[in-house]
């Protein structure tokens, strides 16, 4: 019994010894990286920039050690043939050894994006320290001077920035998480084309610079990243809109509204208030807060050779603004203020599938529908879904209710005011 | 005899099962199934059961009509000569199976959770614990298998339900993958992967009566089923086929993904320890099964003393294979070409032995 037990004692004692402590790393060994950006260098080269946490400066702006100057994050740029060199010549500047498991984004500039992304996602999903839950993210501009730009006031961590801006993506519908498993999915799985979130640096000057896509009654203009009209102290980095790839290569951009609409095919819009004209005193505009009310029911059916797609949406909605002073809640008013929602994101997701048919991108994933008409997966495989889609008719019928009308039942009308003379 | 296994019932003959024929799904199998099969590949696994219960039957139903344990009804059946052969045939398997699980659940390690280390170190260490396992026998790693099982099964429904919101059913179609023959041809072989079943034969006298061998066969095998073709589902549902067909680690990769909030995420260390203890059971069952047939085939007193050696001689033939990806290639080519044989052609051959002694016995008394 004792011999047993001395033998059991031994493995425990062992298994403590060898489990790797020989080539362990304490924490204070470590450099996390949180994001890393990539871009076009001279020659065949790109530059990668690695945001490095500083664990002291995080310290220190919660109350505890001293004050690092800089803030809690340090920026590195290294010119290199590929990502995982530019990782081992980061090694050589920096008393620790860098450890990629911590990164939140991988952000590549849009030079790069349009030339092409695969390399760079295909040797980052084989290394074992990367995650597919990383944010995918295309900048317009260099990836380098967003990182460096990007000093967030309200996050003391510099990892729960990526990290939150991913959660708040839910709240307006205006940019989608995308993470680089989607991307790689989409890149290599047939059915629909990939695409990443946009990003930019805005200059902050309230210039009001919105892309001609408006549609007719929406009051609200879609934007790209560094045209939102916008001014103040806050960090002048943001998130606008949807990169869209033909292939691995970045073909164009769809705005922030047309990004709503796309979350909203995609069943993931929990909230997007949308604003426009008031069906009857079209001098005011009506803000409503929409969400999808079931999943979107898409048909698409291969008829002579030809992809046919039919959308069916139902939004539920929420009255948040009347500035008409209009009872709209009244049944016969209510349902003008559905036809006109429902008109507009009629139009808004005949104007989404257009222009993704310019580019070529399937961002939608109608291609998903059409596997069920293949009768083998070797037959999907040798059909370019791609290539169907520029040619694809669509039908789009949206359906609206609105269920709340938020803290006012009945909106009683204005005070009668004297006449001027 | 110091070999006897034991007294076992429907609880530790199901554990045996399940994990012998599950802790693969830790591995690269499922890949495999999506390369062959492509979006069919979640079918596999029901018709590998099928295809392996309706032989594993005329197994039972031969040692319903011949007592004793596989051994002694291919003695009976088969000769002496017949019977050993048929014991050499198992030992390969079992221990072909340990040393490919072994490499493979050592690379696993060092992908997943300790790069820097040394094969050989890992190797030899998990052989090292698989041997006292073996040296404690066959019964108390059954029932540890058995106390592990729910908290598996619970941690792997865990894992299947925290991965919904990445789940899309149209990864799924074309239903018939690239049709029924491809289906059939990945399905039918792959059946050797649920050779382990055959433990329960051959350990028959460490069981009450035939109907708990019965009962354990289709409990375990009933469970990996179900199992296997849930995780192959949601696999297939999040990866495709593309990029499932590319995966070494398909079970660790889907439990990365696993993100429900900021404080539910990175769960997949607990999966890490969850498959370790599995592997080594695997490993370890393997090798007592080697040590065992040995010790019934040379008529040994004792197996305590093979343990050490054959350990030691599986960690050295582990560390062969030049690399991960030519270790994943032999353990498929030894499950669907070598292990499938045995699963096909020993209950054949046993039947057709009893039905001709059925028919010269029936012979024999009609002339007496």
């Amino acid at each position: 019994m004792r011999y047993k037990l001395m033998v059991v004692a031994i493995f425990v004692g062992l298994s403590i010894l060898l489990a790797g402590c020989r080539w362990s790393q304490e924490t204070d060994d470590v450099a996390f990286i949180t994001a890393i950006g990539v871009d076009k260098a001279e020659g065949e080269k790109i530059k990668v920039t690695f945001q490095v946490v500083i664990p002291r400066a995080v310290s220190s702006l919660q109350g505890i050690g001293q004050e690092i100057q800089g803030g809690p994050t340090m920026i590195s740029s290294i010119v290199a043939p590929n990502i995982t060199e530019a990782r081992n010549l980061l090694a050589t500047s920096m008393s620790r050894t860098p450890n990629l498991s911590h990164v939140q984004a991988l952000l590549i500039g849009e030079e790069v994006a349009r030339s092409g992304t695969g390399d760079i996602v295909s040797s980052i999903m084989r290394f074992r320290e990367y995650r597919g839950g990383m944010f995918m993210v295309v900048v317009r501009g260099k990836s380098e001077d967003f990182l460096t730009s990007t000093k967030p006031k309200l996050e003391l961590l510099p990892s729960k920035f990526f990290e939150a801006f991913g959660k708040s993506s839910e709240q307006v519908g205006y940019y989608l998480r995308v993470e680089v498993h989607d991307l790689y999915l989409r890149l290599k799985n047939p059915g629909g084309s990939a695409y990443a979130t946009y990003v930019g640096i805005n200059p902050l000057t309230g210039e009001d610079t919105p892309l001609d896509t408006k549609m007719p009654n929406d009051k609200a203009k879609g934007y790209l990243p560094k045209d939102i009209p916008r001014a103040g102290t806050e960090n002048p980095t943001e998130f606008a809109g949807t990169v869209v790839f033909n292939g691995d290569k970045m073909v164009g951009a769809i705005d922030t509204s047309e990004t709503r609409i796309l979350a909203m095919l995609h069943n993931d819009l929990p909230r997007g208030v949308f604003t426009l004209d008031d069906p009857l005193e079209p001098q005011h505009e009506v803000s409503l807060n929409m969400r999808n009310g079931s999943s979107p029911k898409i048909d698409v059916d291969l008829i002579d050779g030809r992809e046919v797609i039919k959308i069916n949406v139902f939004l539920e909605g929420e009255i948040t603004g009347i500035p008409s002073g209009i009872n709209y809640e009244k049944p016969e008013y209510r349902e003008l203020l559905e036809a006109a929602i429902s008109d507009v994101v009629t139009q808004e997701i005949q104007g989404l599938i257009r222009h993704t048919q310019e580019l070529g991108s399937d961002v939608v994933g109608f291609g998903y529908e059409l596997r069920s008409h293949f009768a083998t997966y070797r037959e999907l495989r040798e059909t370019n879904l791609a290539e169907l889609y520029k040619t694809a008719s669509v039908d789009v019928k949206v359906t609206t209710k609105l269920r709340r009308t938020g803290l006012m039942w009945k909106t009683s009308p204005y005070a009668l005011t004297a006449t001027s003379e | 005899m110091s070999y006897q296994p034991g007294k076992m019932g429907v609880a530790a003959g199901t554990a045996i099962v399940f994990t012998t024929t599950f802790t693969s799904f830790f591995l690269s199998v499922w890949s495999v199934f999506t390369d062959q099969a492509a979006t069919a590949a979640w079918l596999v696994p029901s018709i590998n059961a099928v295809c392996f219960l309706s032989l594993f039957w005329i197994v039972l139903y031969v040692m319903q009509r011949v007592p004793g344990d596989l051994y002694e009804v291919a003695e009976r059946l088969l000769g002496k000569t017949g019977a050993r052969l048929i014991t050499l045939y198992f030992i390969t398997t079992f221990f072909i199976d340990a040393v490919l699980t072994l490499r493979q659940f050592a690379e696993n390690t060092l992908l997943t959770a300790i790069p820097s280390l040394d094969i050989s170190l890992v190797a030899g260490w998990y052989v090292l614990i698989a041997s006292f396992y073996v040296y404690l026998g066959i019964e108390p790693i059954a029932r540890a298998a058995y106390i592990v099982l729910p908290v598996g099964l619970t941690a792997l429904t865990l894992l299947l339900l925290g991965l919904y919101t990445k789940f899309h059913l149209y990864n799924l179609r074309p239903w018939l993958g690239d049709g029924l023959g491809v289906l059939l041809k990945s399905g039918v072989p792959s059946s050797g992967f649920y050779l382990h079943t055959f433990i329960l034969a051959i350990l028959a006298p460490a069981f009450q009566n035939l109907r708990t061998i019965r009962t354990a066969a289709l409990l375990g095998i009933g469970l990996t089923t179900i199992f296997r073709t849930l995780t192959l589902i949601m696999y297939m549902g999040i990866f495709s086929v593309e990029v499932g067909r590319e995966k070494v680690l398909p079970f660790y990769e889907m439990a990365r993904l696993i993100y429900l909030s900021r404080y539910l995420q990175r769960v997949e260390a607990f999966y890490i320890i969850l498959w370790v203890i599995l592997g080594l059971a695997t490993i370890a069952i393997d090798l007592y099964m080697a040590n065992y047939l040995l010790t019934r085939l040379f008529n040994l007193q004792s197996m305590r003393p093979l343990i050490l050696p054959l350990a030691i001689i599986a960690a050295q033939l582990a560390l062969i294979p030049a690399d991960i990806a030519t270790a994943i290639e032999l353990n498929v080519k030894a499950d669907t070409i070598y292990f499938a044989a045995g699963v096909l052609v020993v209950p054949v051959v046993l039947l057709m032995a009893n039905l001709i002694k059925g028919k010269r016995k029936a012979k024999s008394c009609a002339t007496n």
